[in-house]
């Protein structure tokens, strides 16, 4: 299988291999996937890290594009990334919601630590801009960067850990109202309070005012 | 920031006024809730939920 080395290769350096590898590394994605759907616990803890790797990897060549000061769109990340898996068959509805909260997580934390990282703020010379999707912001604010966005949601799970997770989810994960709904098990009615009070508290945050 | 139990009323009270038209919230809010530091909370939230929403 592929190792974690290959994070660390610049593309000229791939080497004719990595096709292979790579695909070897979708199939046990995808191995993992199935077994955790039928049952097995313990490959949701082998899938964790391989995620971790596929994440990383899309948003460094998302980062990568020309202008990487342009709006995020985390949710187009994570759903180029498995949305052909997350196709298959054996992995139930709920599965699939848990495993996009799961990515929800680790992509938040990926693209916090990269909008945080000198080295990217050096060479694009701007803050990664966030846009929350369902326009959390308006058009005639200037949009805030992630590292704000990230600070503002710890703040929130301080108040309330659950708007923190609905605000990961919907807007890290691109989960629907329903998914959220399941892996909180809460109703909709309660994700979609909880979602438009916590946009409306970030909004706030993010404004300097509280 | 203002304790848990506070909070909650105001985020019950943030949700009942945006089911009054926009001119009558403020008179709302002073009916509903007699805690001057809960409503302005909720007035200080209600300034930035048309941007939110928008």
């Amino acid at each position: 299988m592929e190792t974690g080395r290959g994070l660390c290769y610049a593309p000229r350096q791939r080497s004719s291999h990595w096709g292979v590898l790579k695909m070897a590394a979708t199939h046990e994605v995808t191995s993992l996937l199935q077994a955790w759907g039928e049952g097995d616990e313990a490959a949701l803890e082998k899938l964790i890290p391989l995620v971790y790797r596929d994440l990383h990897q899309a948003a460094r060549r998302y980062m990568a594009g020309e202008n990487p000061g342009h709006l995020l769109q985390t949710t187009a990340l994570i759903h180029e990334t498995y949305l052909r898996l997350l196709g298959v068959e054996k992995v139930s509805w709920q599965n699939r919601s848990h495993f996009l909260a799961i990515c929800a997580q680790l992509m938040r934390r990926i693209l916090t630590d990269y909008a945080r990282s000198r080295r990217f703020q050096k060479r694009s010379g701007k803050a990664i801009r966030v846009k929350f999707d369902e326009g959390l912001l308006v058009p005639s604010q200037p949009d805030p960067d992630l590292a704000l966005l990230d600070a503002a949601m710890k703040k929130l799970a301080m108040v309330d850990e659950r708007k923190s997770r609905v605000v990961e989810m919907r807007f890290f994960g691109g989960l629907g109202v329903e998914e959220t709904a399941s892996v909180l098990n809460v109703s909709p009615e309660t994700v979609m309070r909880d979602w438009k009070y916590a946009k409306t508290w970030l909004l706030r945050e993010m404004s300097g005012e509280s | 920031m203002i304790e848990p139990e506070r909070q909650r009323r105001a985020e019950e009270l943030f949700h009942s006024a945006l089911r009054v038209p926009a001119s009558e919230r403020a008179t709302f809010l002073r009916n509903a809730c007699a805690d001057a530091e809960i409503r302005e909370e909720v007035e200080s939230l209600l300034a930035y939920e048309s941007a939110a929403s928008q």
